[in-house]
């Protein structure tokens, strides 16, 4: 845990200053069959590699947002706030990443 | 009955470190804890560590700008688009909320964070010194004006950089770890050479 | 027999400030500015201490921190490097693993029974019978091992630094000092670590000009602090006597150096044999003379340089040269193609035998000093850890590294230079080049840099490694710190562990405390001979933290535990509270006692400091959508001033908290939390509502109010002597809340309670917290009002049958299996936990919390298990001793059949039972009149 996620708001900062919210997931919403919820509650794709999860700023802005980190070596390529369309923030180190990546 | 009387968390410890209290509006307040000229050159050649939990402040969460706008010359340390603290002297919360307020409409939340946080001031040349004991934050990142949320001593706190003479940076920590954090703090500010300040020395240097 | 030199140039000792300290109860006279080791050996002390398995004796090695030979206890601290701590007076030195002393160790027979010890001897002698091994471990523990760790508890003071920097440099060598300069010239704020309390090892002028170009640029040079880890980020975590920093830099410039390794012969670890960095310390920084009949055995022209200074100081030399072609110089008795094939002596080395690489026999040269000169490898283990890449170079004869990564460089012998020129020019492009990526670079630096890469290149002759070929008897040590020898190494391959990462797990090599410093290239070659594969397929093992030794006290810093207290905390003291950790605030347990407190509240009046509570402001136009997806609970329809009881679940429909919301405005909500849970439901409710996206602000307002409970059958008369405003039960009932003013003070008042009496809840600004409690407590004095604990809180809730989250429940209880379920609206069209109740059929639960009376004198302790025919059925959850019910109660986990009034069941803990009667209504004031009055 002594990885950087830059925080949409304050920019690179120690990981120890967030806490992790766990891979962004759907909800299973009221109508949603016993497979759908049981996927929901007990089921993670637990990805080794790029995965969308929660992270909040606990000790700074106190905001939650998403990142786009790798589970492996926990590079963080990409962070965005959840109300910003998934594709809509473009940072320098996205594109990057994704340069590195390929 | 006792007039209502507001005081630091701290006032028992500043009371044990000798304090000369001022009042202010119904607060109590550290005016030194001995002789002034040490702690100006405290402030001047060291670090010094200034309870100024009495400050007026004010919590600004939500659609922010139009209450800021209304925030008058307080001082404003914004943590993000969406957050912000005010400050003021002691008591001008009273003031300041109400006006906020109404300019926020619905679209922002005014909170009186006078009591929601405790203050710190840390301020002279060692501050980068007692910092580094302090946090993993880097405060070459903030520049003179700016405000941001980071930890100290291991508790969030929003922090603001406004350089006087010597650099100074206030801290805002929750209440409930006003005692702890004091304790954390001064052992770090007294390791880097400093020491606890009351608000005349702080004043002198232009600070309100 | 060594001992001090007379004066000389360039020697660090003060010899005008005498120091004398306690070595195993005799005084030793030294100099300020000697290290243990060097004072030591100035005294003729030659033995530093014994072996961790065989007990053999064991001397100086390599003067600069990197062997297990001189671990020493001072001042009670263990595993001390005496070679390079600087002496104090007064201080006490003891050697270690010896007794009665090292000189004369009794346990030295150990050395004679190695053929009992193979490597995992353990696993394999006190494999079977199994009550072997608990009967000799304690034995083997005694025995083999380091020092004694002190009882007492560590009093130095301990910091944590944070330090920032754009370029961080690694070693204060030349390259190390080069780089720095150029940084710190190019206006980059530069730290340079540097292990040792001096600059460029043994020759301190060969750096003395690069030193203070760098200070003079601006670069903070941080001496006698070593790197020992890099960490993702990357984060450098380096340590000094009593301070952690850990290290944020855009740029990282590795300039390690290289580590000299052992050589492997019969008897190599013997006192008097010894690395050349040792020789050449203890002669030019100590002025102590190491030996007078030396051997230094090379393959390089630095052999020569230590062959030299060591005949300068007066002993008699005799260079051993691998090279066939080496010649006589500088005056020297040289004996060219020839490699040290074994060493004799009992507690010092007394000759060594010099024959041909491979050949049998050989001819003995009497000696009492053997340095091993030159024989450097790539310190590359911190960079390893950066994700650098190292490969075998033919040409250097070492692995050196073929890639880095982003930001990261490497300068000096740890990249390959043989020559002191190439090293200044490698640390002068890592500074240029940091320089020109972090945008700091002058106009010259493209131009210099492309001069430099000619200068840079390797230059010198490889260093060329003594055989593992040597004959004779004696044991040939690959690993001094664990003793393992290249014969037990061979075994251990024989038997399968055939590669280093497996020979590391099954002996123990290069897991000791120099972690493969002196002995991962012996152990390298000695592994791929061994295997049969070549040396270039056998790199080192994977590079981990700590490189350098670090003490357990400076990792754990500073000795601070962020701990909340209220603002009321000082009067409780003074009241004579006895204080406990909830959560993480420091509360009341007691003041005088629990009973008489709990009599108190049932009979006159009670105060509390429940400032703890977690408290939230929630505001805004969708504040009611937001509550009513968070809470199971229906919150359109509550009327301004009126307060809800709620349990918030999670989507599973377990429960996460129980608290109250009070409607305060139109959209304006109080809500609390329980003490422990508010900065979890923080989160949860602060996600949800990132996620949800609703128009409504969430503020964590714990501490700005401090908030009482003043409660009992009195409270509503002391509370008309504090406030005028109506506190009727018709102005304000029971869950109602009005803002009036009590002592002075603005305060939110809430008609609730957890204790079951007329209670009011009274939350007002924190900083008036004393002036508040001061003034109840006189308001109250004549009806006799005493202030209560956590403990006796909890008897009158148990009273009540009031749950506690967390303690009461677990991560699978739901709202009706606590009898709750009149909570749950499930009509509504959502709320978190709504699917998942309907969905997991939890409407019919097979478990019931229920209340339960007990007789007798034994009080169930919290986790007593509830028994049905010898089976585990369930579980007691509080137990307490009430007055009021005459019994002990309590609240447990039953079958859900049970959950009826009268029902007995057996509680067992231990060999003590209980027999338990449920009773499914509150034992005190069961229609709840009392709270409602």
């Amino acid at each position: 845990m002594t990885f950087l996620i830059e925080c949409p708001n304050c920019g690179p900062r120690e990981a120890l200053e967030f806490s992790y919210g766990g891979e962004r997931s759907r909800r299973a919403g009221p109508d949603s069959s016993d497979a759908d919820l049981a996927g929901y509650l007990f089921f993670r794709d637990n990805v080794n590699g790029w995965q969308t999860e929660w992270w909040l700023h606990r000790d700074g802005c106190r905001t939650w947002f998403l990142a786009e980190r790798h589970t492996t070596t926990n590079e963080v390529r990409r962070t965005y706030r959840p109300n910003d369309s998934d594709d809509g923030v473009t940072e320098a180190r996205a594109d990057a990443a994704e340069a590195s990546q390929a | 009955m006792n007039e209502p009387v507001r005081r630091s968390p701290l006032a028992r410890m500043h009371g044990r470190l000798g304090a000369v209290l001022d009042r202010e509006d119904d607060w109590e307040l550290v005016s030194r804890y001995g002789d002034e000229r040490d702690e100006r050159a405290l402030l001047a050649g060291a670090v010094a560590l200034v309870d100024i939990t009495p400050r007026g402040k004010v919590d600004v969460r939500g659609g922010i700008e139009l209450p800021l706008a209304s925030a008058g010359d307080a001082l404003v340390a914004r943590v993000s688009g969406e957050w912000a603290l005010v400050l003021t002297e002691p008591g001008g919360e009273e003031v300041l909320v109400p006006k906020m307020e109404s300019a926020a409409g619905t679209g922002a939340m005014v909170t009186d964070a006078t009591h929601l946080f405790a203050g710190f001031a840390l301020a002279g040349p060692a501050l980068p010194e007692a910092l580094a004991r302090l946090t993993s934050w880097d405060p070459a990142t903030l520049e003179p004006g700016k405000a941001t949320g980071a930890p100290i001593a291991d508790v969030r706190a929003v922090l603001l950089r406004r350089d006087l003479d010597v650099p100074v940076l206030e801290a805002y920590v929750a209440t409930e770890f006003a005692r702890y954090a004091w304790d954390a703090v001064l052992d770090a500010v007294r390791r880097s050479g400093g020491g606890p300040v009351g608000w005349t020395a702080l004043r002198a240097q232009g600070w309100s | 027999m060594s001992e001090r030199l007379a004066a000389r140039a360039g020697e660090t000792i003060r010899r005008d400030r005498p120091i004398s300290f306690d070595f195993e109860g005799r005084r030793v006279a030294a100099f300020d500015g000697d290290t243990i080791g060097s004072a030591l050996a100035a005294a003729g002390v030659s033995i530093t201490g014994r072996s961790f398995k065989y007990h053999r004796a064991r001397g100086l090695y390599c003067m600069t921190g990197s062997c297990p030979n001189c671990l020493m206890q001072v001042d009670g601290i263990p595993n001390v490097r005496s070679c390079t701590e600087p002496v104090r007076e007064g201080m006490r030195v003891e050697r270690q693993n010896a007794w009665p002393s090292a000189t004369f160790d009794v346990h030295g027979w150990l050395n004679s029974f190695s053929f009992m010890m193979p490597p995992g001897f353990y696993y394999k002698i006190f494999h079977r019978p199994r009550w072997a091994w608990r009967t000799v471990e304690p034995f083997i523990r005694s025995k083999a091992g380091l020092g004694k760790v002190p009882r007492e508890p560590d009093h130095e003071p301990r910091e944590v630094h944070n330090l920032h920097a754009d370029v961080l440099v690694i070693g204060g060598g030349a390259a190390g000092l080069a780089a720095a300069a150029e940084a710190a010239s190019a206006g980059l704020s530069t730290i340079v670590l540097e292990e040792r309390d001096t600059l460029g090892g043994a020759d301190p002028d060969d750096v003395a000009d690069l030193g203070r170009q760098a200070t003079d640029a601006g670069a903070r040079i941080l001496l006698g602090t070593a790197a020992f880890g890099v960490f993702g980020g990357p984060l450098v975590a380096a340590s000094s006597r009593d301070r952690l920093y850990r290290v944020r830099a855009r740029h990282l410039v590795l300039a390690t150096g290289a580590v000299e390794q052992a050589a492997v012969f019969p008897n190599n670890d013997l006192p008097g044999v010894m690395l050349s960095s040792a020789a050449d310390l203890l002669v030019k920084r100590f002025s102590v003379l190491p030996g007078r009949h030396a051997v230094v055995l090379t393959s390089s022209a630095p052999g020569y340089d230590t062959a030299a200074t060591l005949r300068d100081a007066g002993a008699e030399v005799t260079v051993v040269d691998l090279r066939p072609d080496a010649r006589a110089a500088d005056g020297l008795r040289v004996i060219a193609g020839s490699t040290v094939v074994a060493a004799e002596g009992r507690r010092r080395v007394r000759e060594v035998i010099v024959g041909s690489p491979g050949e049998q026999g050989g001819r003995s040269i009497p000696c009492d000093l053997l340095v091993l000169a030159g024989f450097g490898a790539p310190s590359t283990n911190l960079l390893s850890m950066t994700g650098a890449e190292v490969a075998f170079d033919e040409d250097a004869q070492a692995f050196l590294p073929v890639s880095l990564p982003p930001n990261v460089h490497a300068a000096g012998a740890v990249a390959g230079a043989r020559t002191l020129g190439a090293a200044i020019a490698q640390g002068r492009l890592a500074g240029l080049e940091s320089g020109l990526a972090l945008g700091a670079a002058a106009a010259d630096a493209s131009d210099r840099i492309e001069r430099l890469r000619a200068e840079a290149v390797a230059g010198g002759d490889p260093v060329v490694l003594p055989p593992e070929s040597g004959h004779g008897h004696g044991k040939q040590f690959a690993c001094l710190c664990m003793d393992v020898t290249g014969k037990e190494l061979k075994t251990a391959v024989a038997e399968g562990f055939d590669s280093m990462e497996l020979l590391k797990r099954y002996t123990t090599i290069t897991m000791g405390p120099c972690q493969g410093k002196a002995c991962m290239l012996a152990s390298q070659r000695l592994c791929s001979r061994a295997t049969g594969s070549s040396f270039s397929e056998t790199p080192p093992t994977t590079a981990r933290p700590p490189w350098a030794p670090v003490e357990l006290g400076t990792l754990a810093g500073w000795r601070r535990t962020p701990g909340k207290q209220t603002t009321m905390h000082d009067g409780h003291a003074d009241a004579g509270a006895a204080f406990m950790w909830a959560g993480d605030w420091r509360r009341p347990h007691r003041y005088t006692s629990p009973e008489e407190e709990v009599e108190a509240v049932r009979t006159r009046v009670g105060l509390i400091d429940v400032s703890s509570l977690g408290k939230f402001r929630v505001k805004g136009p969708e504040a009611v959508p937001l509550l009513d997806r968070l809470y199971p609970n229906r919150f359109g329809d509550q009327r301004l001033g009126r307060i809800r009881y709620g349990l918030m679940l999670n989507d599973e429909g377990v429960i996460l908290d129980d608290g109250t919301v009070a409607r305060v405005g139109e959209d304006e909500f109080f809500v609390t939390v329980t003490t422990g849970n508010t900065a979890a439901l923080e989160r949860w409710i602060t996600w949800w509502n990132a996620d949800w996206g609703l128009d409504v602000q969430v503020l964590n307002v714990t501490g700005a109010f401090a908030a009482v409970n003043l409660a009992g059958p009195a409270a509503r008369e002391v509370m008309r002597s504090l406030t005028d405003a109506d506190v009727s039960s018709d102005a304000l009932p029971y869950l109602s809340a009005s803002t009036m003013d009590v002592a002075g003070v603005r305060a939110l008042v809430l008609r609730i309670g957890f204790v079951g009496e007329l209670g009011y809840e009274i939350h007002f600004p924190s900083m008036y917290g004393q002036h508040v409690w001061d003034a109840i407590m006189a308001a109250g004095q004549e009806r006799g009002i005493l202030p209560f604990g956590l403990e006796a809180q909890r008897i009158l809730r148990l009273e009540k049958q009031h749950i506690l989250v967390g303690q009461d429940t677990d991560a699978e209880s739901d709202p009706f299996e606590v009898g709750m379920g009149w909570t749950v609206k499930a009509d509504k069209d959502d709320f978190l936990g709504k699917r998942g109740l309907e969905g997991l059929g939890v409407e019919a639960p097979g478990e019931r919390l229920v209340g339960f009376t007990a007789g007798g004198d034994w009080l169930p302790p919290e986790g007593a298990s509830v028994v049905h025919e010898g089976v585990w059925v369930g579980r007691v959850t509080s137990a307490r001793r009430s007055r009021a019910a005459g019994a002990i109660v309590g609240l447990a986990w039953v079958p859900a059949g049970w959950a009826s009034d009268g029902t007995t069941f057996e509680i067992q803990f231990g060999t003590r039972r209980a027999t338990g009667t449920v009773a499914m209504h509150p034992f005190y004031d069961p229609e709840g009149q009392r709270l409602r009055s």
